[in-house]
């Protein structure tokens, strides 16, 4: 048979081949055979085109003498076919610019060239959507149905070629191993989802020759540990086994990755005590401990690699409904779970070079964990059992009956707490104890077939997508206004029309509102990163502290949630490193020993707050305030109120200094706080009783696209100042005006004297007083700091909502404003920075 | 000298292409096309309190705000009477945070001009009175000459930070 040279006749040849070993016809595959090799050696060809021509040359070699002409080498030869026919179609004539020295060997390492290059960005952006369909398919494929496993098959068998076609030799091997893997049932949804995950990260950077290679670490992310290992692996010498010699980088990842997954599991056995059933829990469970199973063992790190197999090995069996989790399970896992704190804390004490003692009783807590299903079920407790009283429950649980009596006298004296909080904070009653309780009261008070919550439904969408439709939504409710404003249309009498135009408004109205709670996204996970830092710092001070949060589904702008975190944290930790005494110190005080960090979050007024509340031992006003005298920033013979000696802990000079964080306790940082939520244009108050406790509070704006402004002008301007800022407004009668030494004025106001500052005088060019600002309105604002100070403007116009625009990249920050709006008449007005206003005039 | 020659060419050739060009006073100007993002009316705009007077202030573009700067006054020309002539050539310029819009205020669009490389020269030093660094080069249309300007120079960097210091 002739051998074909041009692209078109290859193609036809090929797929006729391919027709007919689809009818199974196999007596062709010898002229497939020298058709591929001749396409190798065939200049001008694209590497990754001539490796897969190549693999397929030596399946169909394999089929032609007879060895391998077993069904899936068969189909695994169209599929290559069809590849290699569709990248034929796809390459630019080859052959007319043929390769300089085409007897050169493979290209594998070689770095991909530009038309290489499309093709892997092509590859990479359709893979981006595919992985996640595979993601899907993956977990359809855990339930068990034919169609996810199908389509997971398909899909590796796909992503193998087409790694092939694209000359990353290393990944289509990876990819075959984990086909064969899958075959011989080595392999589960936990590797599947970790090569979607392995593969997903790495895409983007599969052009580069680091990208390209597939190291023996991804390989053990994909794989796990070899399953040999354990249970009954050599289990090394006990007292060492926690001891690790190789790199420290890998081992401070595993802390901080390790210290996750602790607290994922945690996390999600307090909500199985509730709910034996939720499986989104349990496979929670059941992926961290095998995360933490297949870390540990790569780090070489026994006790964890065990202990994470048996409780992998319970959960599993939980999984597969062979046990149904109770009480008794959730006790054994949440002492494992506190047994790996203790494990990965000791590794980060060694890193330290600190020492440390390994748990005594893990073997003991092993063997628990393994025979935790034969334990005896938890005895079902009896309908009418559940309807008893708390008390009673509590005493059978072993609590002193004379306890009880006492808690329950205390309510009757009006304490309001339930009466599981006062026996534990009185230290009567373990928490366990009560939370069991509470937890099959809440489960007899449910319906036995209560479903769960229906999850909602989401979209993603990019932000920056949705920022151009709420930026195209304020310009519609602008063009609106427009139209609406125009002369024209005033003079119309028109009832009808004018009820058209008024529905139109209101439309736009709502969309526009709607547009803004696109952005709104819940605070939930920033205060959850919140519980393991109180957790984490409260263990290195050695201090008890429980943390509880309320309102995590207050939604706020995105932004705003991004950038609360940080100030956030640094009020946590003052709370915990300061705020919060030491065991005995508390006691002393008459407190309960573990200390209380609250965190609430909800609207009000407009506005979101967010507090953070300790029942430490509050600001010591004295310190405070010595410090402020001796730092310049506070007068010896003033008197100060409270609230004014508690916003000095933000102030620059007093935070930095380090005898008053001795001191006072407080203020590491406060004014770069400050200056953060300032920056989101909100603010912080602290309310603190010595002795009792702190609670600081954050004012938040809902939104940062909008804002309430008042529209004033001055010397044919107009600006706007924000509403929030401002205190009250006045016009000055006649003689309240006073001038100082002749530059300087002030206005006393129901008598507080409030500096006056002419907005004209300062944002203007010319220094001089033209006259023509004697008469005017004050708008008497306050800054960060508190001070008052009085801007004079030529008249108020209006108030209204302003949407905020940047002024412009290039224009840099411009003193005194923080942005532009867009008014209704389509011109901008600029929006006032209060406080950098105040600055401006103390200049 | 041959190597300052083919040095020239090879130059020249990377500025040859399209221009917009436009007069300012009574000098004419080129603006490289791929810069240009649109042209629009002298609209009605906002001044920026304590901006260097060059900076005219801001207005809407569409629902954008951005910065609109009076070339005139950048170039040290005398301020000139607004006519129906004037208006704001939107431009894109690289700048260190990515591309930035803004607007350039210029007294008069000409025309669209296909420079080739050979027809434009560097500019001639002018000794120290006369900065030349945003000068692209000079392209050499008839008898006339146009200054081929490379806005970017002309109005990021040194010159971005000289509106914030400036207005500090």
């Amino acid at each position: 048979m002739p051998i074909p040279t041009d692209k078109q006749k290859i193609r036809q040849d090929l797929e006729e081949f391919r027709r007919s070993l689809e009818k199974g016809e196999k007596n062709l595959a010898n002229s497939l055979l020298s058709l591929l090799e001749t396409l190798c050696e065939m200049g001008g060809i694209p590497g990754a085109m001539r490796t897969l021509a190549r693999r397929l040359a030596a399946t169909a070699g394999g089929i032609a003498s007879g060895a391998e002409g077993s069904k899936k080498e068969l189909s695994k030869l169209i599929q290559g076919l069809t590849k290699l026919e569709r990248s034929l179609e796809d390459s630019p004539m080859f052959g007319d610019h043929p390769e300089p020295n085409p007897a050169v060997a493979p290209r594998e390492s070689t770095p991909p060239d530009s038309e290489e290059m499309d093709l892997l960005e092509r590859f990479a952006s359709r893979q981006r959507t595919e992985l996640e369909e595979f993601e899907v398919a993956i977990l359809e494929r855990e339930k068990g149905t034919a169609v996810g496993d199908e389509f997971v098959k398909r899909y590796l068998h796909t992503l193998k070629g087409e790694f092939g076609v694209l000359d990353l030799g290393e990944w289509s091997n990876l990819v075959h191993e984990v086909e064969t893997a899958l075959d011989e049932k080595r392999l589960g949804t936990e590797g599947l989802l970790r090569l979607k995950d392995l593969i997903g990260d790495r895409l983007g950077r599969l052009n580069s020759a680091r990208g390209r290679a597939v190291s023996e670490e991804d390989r053990q992310t994909v794989f796990g540990a070899p399953p040999s290992q354990f249970p009954s692996g050599p289990a090394s010498d006990p007292a060492t086994s926690t001891n690790f010699a190789g790199d420290p980088s890998f081992l401070v990842d595993f802390i901080a990755e390790g210290g996750d997954h602790i607290h994922n599991i945690e996390k999600s056995l307090l909500k199985l005590e509730i709910n034996p059933n939720d499986e989104e829990s349990i496979n929670l469970v059941f992926r961290s401990c095998h995360t933490l199973k297949g870390l540990a063992a790569f780090l070489e790190l026994r006790d964890i690699q065990r202990l994470a197999h048996s409780a992998e090995s319970l959960m599993d069996r939980a999984r597969n409904h062979a046990i149904v989790l109770g009480g008794q399970h959730v006790d054994v896992l949440l002492e494992a779970t506190d047994a790996f704190r203790h494990l990965v804390d000791g590794l980060e004490k060694q890193v330290t070079g600190g020492s440390w003692e390994p748990p005594p009783n893990l073997e003991a807590l092993i063997d628990r964990l393994c025979d935790a299903d034969y334990l005896p079920p938890m005895p079902a407790l009896a309908p009418e059992k559940s309807s008893r009283k708390m008390g009673e429950l509590l005493v059978e649980k072993g609590v002193a009956p004379e306890a009880v009596e006492r808690a329950l006298r205390r309510q009757q004296e009006g304490d309001v707490r339930p009466l599981g909080e006062i026996l534990i904070r009185a230290g009567d009653a373990n928490p366990r104890d009560v939370g069991q309780i509470l937890s099959q009261k809440a489960q007899a008070a449910k319906s036995p077939d209560g479903k769960s919550l229906s999850v909602e439904e989401t979209i993603r969408v990019p932000v920056q997508r949705l920022d151009l439709l709420i930026d195209a939504i304020g310009e519609a409710v602008i063009a609106q206004s427009m139209v609406w404003a125009d002369p024209r249309l005033q003079e119309v009498r028109d009832l009808p029309l004018e009820n058209k135009i008024a529905q139109a408004t209101l439309m736009l109205r709502q969309i526009q509102e709607l547009s803004m709670s696109l952005r709104m996204v819940g605070i939930r996970s920033t205060f959850q990163k919140m519980s393991r830092l109180v957790r984490d710092l409260a263990r290195k001070l050695d201090k008890q502290i429980e943390l509880c949060m309320e309102g995590e589904d207050t939604e706020l702008d995105k932004t705003v949630v991004e950038n609360i975190g940080d100030p956030l944290v640094h009020m946590v930790r003052n709370s915990v490193d300061h705020g919060i005494e030491l065991a005995p110190d508390r006691i002393a005080a008459g407190k309960p020993v573990q200390g209380r960090i609250c965190l609430r979050a909800y609207h009000k007024a407009g506005s979101v707050f967010i507090e953070i509340e300790d029942d430490g031992k509050g600001l010591d006003r004295e310190a405070i305030l010595r410090k402020a005298i001796a730092s310049g920033k506070a007068k010896a013979d003033q008197s100060y109120s409270d609230a004014e000696v508690h916003q000095m802990v933000f102030l620059p000079g007093l935070s930095t200094a380090k005898a008053v964080t001795d001191v006072s306790g407080r203020g590491v940082g406060m004014d770069v706080v400050k200056k953060n939520i300032e920056a989101l244009r909100g603010a912080v108050e602290i309310r603190s009783e010595k002795g009792v406790g702190s609670s600081f509070v954050i004012r938040l704006p809902l939104t940062l696209a909008i804002i309430q402004g008042m529209v004033v002008r001055s010397r044919g301007e107009r600006y706007i100042v924000p509403t929030l800022s401002i205190l009250t407004t006045v016009r000055p009668e006649e003689g309240r005006v006073h001038t100082v030494v002749g530059k300087g004025e002030v206005l006393n106001l129901r008598g507080d004297i409030v500096r006056l500052v002419r907005l004209g005088r300062i944002f203007s060019d010319s220094t001089e007083n033209d006259g023509s600002d004697a008469q005017g309105v004050v708008i008497v604002v306050e800054d960060a700091f508190g001070r008052k100070i009085g801007i004079v403007v030529d008249e108020i116009l209006e108030q209204q909502q302003v949407v905020i625009k940047n002024i412009g990249g290039g224009m840099g920050q411009v003193p005194g404003i923080t942005g532009g709006a867009v008014m209704s008449d389509g011109s901008v007005s600029l929006i006032l920075d209060v406080g950098a206003v105040v600055k401006i005039a103390s200049e | 000298m041959t190597e300052m020659v083919a040095n020239g060419s090879e130059v020249a050739g990377n500025r040859a292409g399209k221009y917009l060009t436009f007069r300012l006073g009574e000098e004419e100007f080129g603006l490289e096309i791929l810069k240009v993002q649109e042209i629009i009316q002298l609209q009605s705009i906002t001044r920026v309190p304590r901006t260097p007077d060059y900076v005219r202030g801001v207005i809407n573009l569409r629902g954008k705000v951005i910065p609109v700067v009076d070339l005139r006054l950048k170039f040290g020309l005398l301020r000139a009477q607004d006519t129906e002539r004037t208006c704001i050539v939107v431009v894109q310029i690289r700048h260190a945070d990515g591309v930035v819009v803004m607007g350039t205020i210029i007294d008069e669009v000409r025309e669209v001009l296909d420079i080739p490389g050979a027809s434009i020269e560097d500019a001639p030093s002018f000794g120290a009175s006369i900065e030349t660094e945003f000068i692209l080069g000079m392209g050499k249309i008839g008898q006339s000459v146009k200054i081929l300007l490379d806005i970017d120079k002309v109005l990021s960097g040194q010159e971005i930070h000289n509106i914030q210091a400036a207005s500090a």
